[in-house]
């Protein structure tokens, strides 16, 4: 049997009189694509968020590699952090450092590398990213969707074991979503897991392998594509259906 | 009132906290020099204009008020002792700290609440970086370097600005000025100056980075927080000096 990479085991989280989540269980296996849905609100961002240890989780367990990360300090999450990615909605690049210093920054901190395998590693993910000529430009010269493609390369440089995409395709032209969600899959080919927030579901589906839709802070689905794509189940009917409203407006 | 109490509580705990890990983390880990001589140089060579002005201005002024106000009494003599000891043990480091307090204090806060708010502090420990380390640690000394000098600056300037006055109103010789200068300020009294000036440096940036990591709300969060660090770090100042000063007088300098 398959060992899982990543274990939710009855997340509760509450801020002040807000119950956000109230018992959320998941396995999350090695090489997986999950797609995580659900209405605004429901929490979906702060369960990526308490994950990484962003935030604290009120009760419940997290494992990571069968080792229990949620009681763990902030320095003993430094070393966790290089194996789990966060890729951040808006990109959240240094806008003090330029593309290069953005991508240097975590090699620099984690590894021991000389300046000329720093660059060479940089210049290769540039070449995925598509963004070679963005070398040295700062963040505010980029666009939103070059903003989030950088912050996807700046997650993937260390070569982390599962990545948490926050709504990357989030605000952008269809154009742009279809190059995040090409470059997340190029990503994921080299093996490594993922969980992607989002409400886009055109995205979800072509990315994603396992889909789980959360409501009133509970899993209220959790199946593979083909089962969300065929189910009768209401929520995932209406997330279908709004989809389909969006697209015929689209069309009109 | 209670619930207003029990936050001030919180804060003063949580701004101790931050003080105290910033010096755990200070000789522990990396340390990144790089950073604190970027810091140094904003804080310090940056406000090298203002601390120009306002050594100048200090100088010019008090000798002016003094030297008529004693001259009334024939004491105008007195007046380089007075100007020069008064700069030395408070109002060099005091006014230097508080200008600097507006200038850095709120430039510490614009810079990392917008990076809170807008998830950079985030993205930091995302990457396995402590925030505090990288943030906090570079201000904070750079601040406890760059005040004592700046504070250094502005005294001698504010002597040399009482010496124009003297030699210009009161016919004071250059010579007769730094004589009484020298002979009236001991090294204890400047040097009660750069550790007023030291400690002022360190209430800024911790206070300015405490308030920037806790910024919420978007642009208006950001200058909020900018007003809150100027106020709150010159509030600080002037009752640390009080005590300061106190402690100074009364084991010290006497």
């Amino acid at each position: 049997m398959k060992t899982p990479l990543l274990e939710l085991q009855d997340i509760h989280k509450i801020f002040g009189r807000n119950i956000v989540h109230q018992g959320i269980s998941f396995d999350v296996f090695p090489g997986e694509r999950v797609g995580l849905l659900g209405s605004s609100g429901t929490g979906k961002s702060v369960l990526l968020r308490s994950i990484i240890g962003l935030e604290y989780i009120t009760k419940g367990k997290i494992y990571f590699n069968s080792q229990r990360i949620d009681n763990l300090s902030e320095k003993e999450l430094t070393k966790i952090r290089t194996k789990i990615s966060y890729s951040f909605q808006s990109g959240a690049l240094f806008d003090s450092m330029n593309v290069f210093e953005n991508l240097a920054f975590p090699l620099f901190e984690h590894t021991n590398d000389t300046l000329e395998e720093v660059e060479a590693r940089i210049d290769k993910m540039l070449q995925e990213v598509d963004l070679s000529h963005a070398k040295f430009l700062m963040p505010s010269d980029l666009s939103g969707g070059m903003q989030k493609r950088i912050g996807m390369a700046r997650s993937m440089i260390l070569s982390p074991e599962i990545i948490l995409y926050d709504e990357p395709t989030a605000g952008l032209d269809p154009s742009n979503t279809v190059n995040v969600v090409e470059l997340m899959k190029r990503f994921s080919s080299s093996g490594v897991t993922s969980i992607f927030v989002s409400h886009d579901i055109p995205a979800i589906q072509e990315f994603c392998d396992r889909v789980i839709i959360l409501d009133k802070g509970r899993v209220v689905f959790d199946n593979d594509i083909s089962a969300f794509n065929n189910s009768n189940d209401p929520i995932v009917r209406r997330f279908l259906i709004a989809e389909g409203f969006k697209h015929a407006n689209q069309t009109t | 009132m209670k619930a207003q109490i029990k936050k001030h509580i919180f804060t003063i705990g949580e701004v101790y906290n931050l003080l105290q890990n910033t010096i755990i983390y200070s000789f522990s880990g990396p340390i990144y020099f790089n950073r604190i001589i970027e810091q140094i140089r904003y804080i310090g060579l940056g406000s090298i204009s203002i601390t120009i002005v306002i050594g100048l201005a200090m100088g010019l002024v008090m000798t002016l008020n003094f030297g008529f106000g004693l001259k009334k009494f024939g004491g105008t003599l007195y007046v380089p002792a007075v100007v020069s000891l008064s700069l030395a043990r408070e109002m060099a480091p005091l006014f230097t700290s508080l200008l600097i307090a507006g200038r850095v204090g709120s430039g510490i806060a614009s810079e990392i609440g917008a990076m809170n708010v807008t998830q950079q502090v985030d993205a930091l420990r995302a990457l396995g970086t402590n925030p505090i380390r990288v943030l906090v640690v570079p201000r904070f000394w750079a601040s406890v370097i760059s005040l004592p000098l700046l504070s250094s600056l502005s005294c001698v300037l504010g002597i040399l600005g009482g010496l124009i006055v003297c030699m210009n109103e009161f016919d004071m010789s250059a010579g007769f000025y730094f004589n009484k200068v020298f002979i009236t300020v001991k090294t204890a009294d400047f040097i009660s100056g750069l550790v007023k000036a030291m400690i002022f440096g360190g209430i800024i940036s911790i206070i300015a980075c405490y308030k920037s990591f806790n910024t919420t709300g978007g642009t208006k969060g950001v200058g909020n927080s900018t007003t809150w660090v100027v106020v709150t770090s010159s509030i600080l100042i002037l009752i640390t000096d009080f005590f300061l000063s106190k402690i100074f007088l009364v084991y010290w300098t006497k």
